[in-house]
Order: structure tokens, then C-alpha cells, then sequence
């Protein structure tokens, strides 16, 4: 069984639940596989996921923000590549 | 519905994938932000809700120098082609409408018509259904 990742976010110790790899997809790809990969987890469950289409930042605020779900971090890596943290409500 | 989301209604008319292909886009951007989406399918873009036909060779005069630069985006997986974002489009509850008026004048029947459309109807049906809906013409 594969081990959860496990990470501290802001003084938070988090869980990862699922990994998804979204770089090379286009908006509004990466959008769409997170709403589908986060439905099938359970209440507070965490993912992680990666993308690297330059809009996937404003992207995921607006869609976090909308369907209520909780940013945990959004970072970028020195290749343009954006590793975000989502939790279920 | 109270609490519903404002929906998203398209009327798609050209038959240009690039088209067809932004259009889905906005479909699917629109369903994953929990909004209900609908399709309305008229005129050229009629041949996408055909059973069994091959779309690529349906580009305008515009989009066809950059077709090898859309076959690139497909092959690497950066883009989704048309018929798998309808099947997404379906799996997350968007509906599919075919436009009466267009089926009558090319022709087209019931049977001749993908799975993916839910009904047939024409536009002061689609118009009611979407009156609270953001409306876009494709």
C-alpha cells in the first residue's frame, strides 16, 4: 500500500490523500480533474497537484473559492511549475 | 432551482473543430465550477453529434494553417480532443440539445444522432430553458 505523503503547511501537519499530475494540460484540464479526482474523496481529504499552464493559479483560487473548498499552498518551482494543495470541505 | 449555480447555455453553429474545441473548454469549465451547462446544437456543427464520423478534415479557412500546430497539442496531450470532451461534458451532467430547425434542413434524423444528445428541440424551448443562463453564441 502506498504510504500518504505527509507535509506541514503553515504550522498544519497534512495528509495527502491523492497525487495528480496535471503539467502539460491545458486550461481548463487541470480544473477539471481536480473537481473529479476531489469528489471521490472523503470529507477534509487532501491533493496534491501539480500543472504548469500559467493560468491554472488564478485558475484554482477562483475554483477553490468557488465551490468551497480550501487552499492550503500554492507554490512554484524554478521550472514554472505550480504544486498546489486542495482540501475537501 | 433556488441555490442553483447560473448556467451556461452555448448554441453552437459553426462546424470549425477549434471552435467546437473552445466551446468545450468553456462547458467544462463552467460544470466543474458546479454551474449547469447546455448545448445547443445547430447547423454546421452538427456533424460532431454524428454517429461514427471523423471531425479533423472540419477546420474554417482561418484555422487551417494551424491545424499541424492543433494535431501537435492533441498528440502531447496538452488539448483533448472533441469527442472525449463531450464524453466528459455528459459524465459531469452538461445536456445536449439538437436544434429541430438545423436537423430539417440537412436532413437529419433521430437515429442518425450520437448518444450524447439528450433531446431534440427548438429555440423558444432552448431560449425558456436557459432564460437565467450566460448565453454564448459559437
Amino acid at each position: 500500500m502506498e504510504q500518504m505523503k505527509e507535509l506541514e503547511i503553515d504550522g498544519e501537519k497534512i495528509k495527502v490523500s491523492s497525487r495528480m499530475d496535471a503539467v502539460g494540460l491545458f486550461c481548463p484540464i487541470p480544473i477539471v480533474k481536480l473537481k473529479t479526482v476531489l469528489e471521490k474523496l472523503g470529507p477534509k481529504e487532501v491533493i496534491e497537484i501539480l500543472a504548469d499552464d500559467p493560468g491554472f493559479p488564478d485558475d484554482v483560487i477562483a475554483w477553490c473559492k468557488e465551490t468551497n473548498h480550501r487552499l492550503l499552498s500554492l507554490t512554484q518551482d524554478g521550472e514554472g511549475t505550480f504544486t498546489v494543495y486542495v482540501e475537501n470541505p | 432551482m433556488p441555490g442553483e449555480k447560473k448556467g451556461l447555455g452555448i448554441i453552437f453553429h459553426s462546424g470549425s473543430y477549434d471552435r467546437l474545441q473552445h466551446g468545450f473548454s468553456l462547458a467544462l469549465a463552467a460544470l466543474a465550477l458546479g454551474r449547469p451547462v447546455r448545448l445547443f446544437f445547430t447547423y454546421w456543427a452538427f456533424r460532431y453529434l454524428k454517429r461514427g464520423e471523423e471531425s479533423w478534415s472540419h477546420l474554417d479557412s482561418e484555422a487551417r494553417d494551424y491545424q499541424p500546430v492543433l494535431q501537435k497539442g492533441l498528440e502531447k496531450g496538452h488539448l483533448e480532443s472533441v469527442p472525449e470532451m463531450l464524453s466528459q461534458i455528459k459524465v459531469m451532467g452538461g445536456k445536449c440539445y439538437a436544434c429541430t430547425h438545423s436537423m430539417g434542413l440537412l436532413n437529419i434524423t433521430r437515429d442518425e444522432l450520437a448518444e450524447a444528445v439528450d433531446r431534440s428541440m427548438g429555440l423558444t424551448a432552448f431560449l425558456t430553458e436557459t432564460a437565467e443562463d450566460q448565453i454564448l453564441f459559437i
